[in-house]
C-alpha cells in the first residue's frame, strides 16, 4: 500500500493549482521553444532556466521536467516534420517518421508519437511508484567504489552513442572532467586552474558552457551557413492514424515502454540507448523489415515509447544516484543544486513531496503535451516556418541574461561566448559537444568519489575491481561499450546522414 | 624528409588542441599533489592532464595515419566575429549601463548584416526584445536586472 500512499502524496502536490500551472508553463514553453528552428531541447533549458530561480524546488523541478519532455517531444516533431532530430534520440525517429511525412502521412506520425509517448509515461510512472523505494535502498550499498564505478559507465556509454571517433569522445569526457574541476577543491580547499579570476572560484558556471558549446554555437552556424527549411517540409493531411496504423503500432508501443523503462534505470546511458535498442528490436521483430526506413510507423511508435519511458524512470538514478543521462538532464540536475537540492538517496527519505511530486507531474504534464500537441499541432507546424533570421537576436537575448543571472556574474557571458566560440571550433573538427557537458556536471561526483574509495583503500587501485557490484558495473560497462561498437557499423550507416546534420552540419 | 601529410586533419587538429589542453593542465597543476591514498587537489587533474595528452597524442596519430581523407569544416568567420562580439559588449555594458544600452549593442552586432539593408527591422526587433525581456525578466520574475543604472 506504500505504493498507492506515495503516488497519493504525489498527486496531491502535482495538482495544487499553482504546481499545474508550473507544469503547463513548462511544457507549453518547451515545446514552444524545442520547436522554433535552431533550438534542440538542450539550448531550450539554457534559455528557459532563469525563469525557474525564484521559484519554491518543487515548482523549478515540476517546470524543468516540463521543459525537458516539452522540448523533447518538440524535438520529435521537427524530427517527422523536417528530418531535424533536436537531440540525439530523436535521431531514430527521423528513420521512419520523416518518410512518413513526405508520403503525407505526418499526422499519423505525430499522433502515433503523441499517444505512443503517453502511453509510455502512464506505465513508467507506475514502474518508478514501484521500484524506486528499491533502487534508493540499493543504492545505499553504494560504495565509494561502485559510485566511481558507475560514473565512469555513464561516462563511457553515453559518449559511445556519438559518430564520432572513440579517441575524440573520451578526450570530449576528460576535457569535461578536467573543466569540472575548476574552482575550489571541496576537500582541501585549494584553488585550482581560477588563473585569478573571481566568478572562478567557486567553480565553473556549467550553464555558461552549455550555452556557449549549444545556443551560441548554432546561431553562429545557422546565420553562417542559412539552411534551406521550407524546401524540407511536408504537408500535413489528417491527424487521425487509420484503424491499420493503430493495430501495428499498438506492440510496439508496448516492447518500447517495457524496453526503455528497463534500460532508463541504467544510470547515464538508458534514455540514448533505449530508442536505438527499440528501433533495432522492432526491425528483428518485423515481418518484413524492408519496410523500415521508407516509413513504417512501427519504427515511429517503438522507439519513442522507449524513449520516454527511459528519460521517466531515468529520474531514479538522477534524483537517487545524481547521476543524468546525456547533456540536457545534466542541465536539469544543475539546476536543481542551484536550488540547494543535492542528489542523493536522502532525496527519497528527505524530500519525498518532491520526488513523488515531480513524478506525478511528469504524467500530467505528459497529458497535457497530448492535449497541446494534438488539436494544436497546425500552430506548431506554422511556428517552424519561423524564419531563424527574425529569432535569433531573441534567442541570443534570453540566453545572455539566463547565463548572466545564475550567478549574477558578467564574466559568466563572456566565458559563454569563449564557448561559442570553441563549439564553432569543435563543429569544424566534428566533436560533439554532449559528452563534454555530461562531464562537466560529474567531474566534482567522480573525483568526491574516486578519493574516497582510494583513501578507504589506502591508495590500492584495484578497490575498483575487487569489489564484487563495481566490478560488474564495470564489466557492464565494457560489454556495453563493446556491443555498441560492432553495432555502431551498422547504425551509422543508417543514420549516418542523420548524424552529420548534428555533428557537421552537411544538409541532409 | 618529405612534409608530413595529414589525411584526415579533423582528427588530427582536434587532437592537437586536446594535447595542448591536457600540456597546460599539467603545467599549471595546483602545487599539492599529495598521494594516492590522500590526494591533494593536484592528484586528479594530474590524472586528467596525463590521460588526455595520450589521447590527444593518439588523435594526432591516428589523424596522420587515417585512411580517409578529411578536411576541416567551414567556419562562418564574420558572424562568429560579430555575434560572439555582441555578446561581450553585452555582458561588460550590462552592469555599469544597464539592459537598454546592453541590448541595443546586442542586438545591433548580432544582426550586423541586417543593419544596413533594414534598418527598421532591426529596431523594431531590438524594441520588442526590450519589451520582452524586462516583462519577463524585470517585471514577473525580478531578476536584479536595471533598465538604465542609476
Amino acid at each position: 500500500m506504500e505504493l498507492l500512499q506515495n503516488l497519493h502524496l504525489g498527486f496531491s502536490v502535482a495538482l495544487d493549482p499553482i504546481n499545474v500551472l508550473f507544469c503547463l508553463i513548462g511544457a507549453a514553453g518547451g515545446t514552444l521553444v524545442g520547436i522554433l528552428p535552431g533550438i534542440g531541447p538542450i539550448t531550450a533549458i539554457a534559455m528557459l532556466l532563469p525563469l525557474t530561480f525564484k521559484m519554491p524546488a518543487i515548482g523549478a523541478l515540476i517546470m524543468l521536467s516540463g521543459i525537458y519532455y516539452g522540448a523533447h517531444h518538440a524535438g520529435s516533431t521537427t524530427a517527422i516534420m523536417l528530418n531535424m532530430p533536436g537531440e540525439p534520440t530523436s535521431v531514430v525517429i527521423c528513420l521512419d517518421g520523416h518518410p512518413m511525412a513526405r508520403a503525407g502521412r505526418a499526422g499519423p506520425a505525430l499522433c502515433i508519437s503523441a499517444l505512443g509517448s503517453f502511453f509510455a509515461g502512464c506505465a513508467s510512472i507506475v514502474a518508478i511508484a514501484g521500484l524506486s523505494p528499491l533502487l534508493a535502498e540499493m543504492s545505499m550499498m553504494f560504495g565509494p567504489a561502485e559510485y566511481f564505478s558507475t560514473i565512469v559507465m555513464a561516462l563511457v556509454t553515453a559518449s559511445v552513442l556519438t559518430n564520432d571517433k572513440r579517441l575524440t569522445t573520451l578526450s570530449m569526457s576528460v576535457l569535461g572532467l578536467l573543466l569540472g574541476c575548476i574552482g575550489t577543491d571541496l576537500t582541501t580547499g585549494d584553488e585550482r586552474y581560477t588563473f585569478g579570476v573571481p566568478a572562478l572560484t567557486d567553480a565553473v558556471n556549467f550553464v555558461a558552457i552549455a550555452v556557449g558549446l549549444f545556443a551560441f554555437t548554432e546561431v553562429v552556424m545557422n546565420v553562417g551557413f542559412p539552411v534551406q527549411r521550407a524546401l524540407a517540409m511536408a504537408k500535413v493531411t489528417g491527424l487521425f492514424p487509420t484503424r491499420k496504423d493503430l493495430k501495428e503500432s499498438w506492440k510496439p508501443v508496448l516492447r518500447g515502454t517495457a524496453l526503455g523503462g528497463f534500460l532508463g534505470i541504467f544510470p547515464g546511458t538508458g534514455p540514448l540507448l533505449s530508442s536505438f535498442a527499440s528501433y533495432a528490436m522492432e526491425r528483428q521483430l518485423a515481418d518484413d523489415p524492408s519496410r523500415f526506413g521508407q516509413g513504417a510507423i512501427e519504427g515511429v511508435a517503438g522507439p519513442e515509447a522507449a524513449n520516454n519511458a527511459a528519460a521517466l524512470t531515468h529520474f531514479i538514478p538522477m534524483l537517487t544516484l545524481g547521476i543524468p543521462a546525456g547533456a540536457a538532464m545534466a542541465l536539469m540536475l544543475g539546476a536543481l543544486q542551484i536550488q540547494g537540492i543535492s542528489p542523493g538517496p536522502q532525496v527519497l527519505t528527505k524530500y519525498p513531496d518532491l520526488f513523488w511530486g515531480v513524478v506525478a507531474s511528469m504524467w500530467i504534464g505528459n497529458m497535457m503535451l497530448l492535449v497541446l500537441n494534438l488539436p494544436m499541432i497546425g500552430i506548431w507546424i506554422r511556428l517552424l516556418r519561423v524564419p531563424f533570421q527574425t529569432l535569433y537576436p531573441g534567442i541570443l537575448a534570453f540566453c545572455c541574461i539566463g547565463t548572466y543571472s545564475v550567478m549574477s556574474q558578467a564574466f559568466d557571458v563572456r566565458l559563454a561566448a569563449l564557448f561559442g566560440l570553441v563549439g564553432v571550433m569543435f563543429k569544424a573538427m566534428n566533436c560533439s559537444p554532449a559528452p563534454l557537458v555530461l562531464a562537466v556536471v560529474l567531474a566534482p561526483l567522480l573525483e568526491e568519489n574516486f578519493r574516497r574509495a582510494m583513501i578507504m583503500s589506502s591508495g590500492d587501485a584495484s578497490v575498483f575491481v575487487a569489489r564484487p557490484i563495481s566490478l560488474c558495473i564495470l564489466l557492464l560497462t565494457v560489454v556495453l561499450a563493446l556491443m555498441l561498437s560492432m553495432r555502431r557499423g551498422s547504425f551509422s550507416r543508417l543514420v549516418s546522414g542523420r548524424f552529420a546534420f548534428i555533428l557537421g552540419r552537411k544538409p541532409v | 624528409m618529405t612534409m608530413l601529410k595529414i589525411a584526415d586533419k579533423r582528427q588530427f587538429w582536434s587532437g592537437f588542441f586536446f594535447f595542448c589542453i591536457g600540456a597546460g593542465a599539467l603545467v599549471h597543476l595546483p602545487a599539492d599533489l599529495g598521494t594516492a591514498a590522500s590526494m591533494g587537489p593536484g592528484y586528479f587533474p594530474m590524472l586528467l592532464g596525463i590521460c588526455l595528452v595520450i589521447f590527444g597524442g593518439g588523435s594526432m596519430f591516428f589523424g596522420v595515419r587515417s585512411s580517409e581523407k578529411l578536411e576541416l569544416g567551414p567556419i562562418p568567420f564574420l558572424p562568429l566575429i560579430m555575434i560572439l562580439g555582441g555578446v561581450v559588449a553585452f555582458s561588460f555594458l550590462l552592469r555599469p549601463v544597464g539592459l537598454v544600452v546592453a541590448l541595443f549593442f546586442l542586438v545591433g552586432l548580432s544582426c550586423y548584416h541586417l543593419v544596413r539593408t533594414h534598418p527598421f527591422r532591426v529596431l523594431l526587433t531590438y524594441l520588442f526584445l526590450l519589451a520582452l525581456t524586462w516583462f519577463v525578466f524585470i517585471y514577473v520574475i525580478q531578476l536584479p536586472i536595471e533598465l538604465i543604472r542609476q
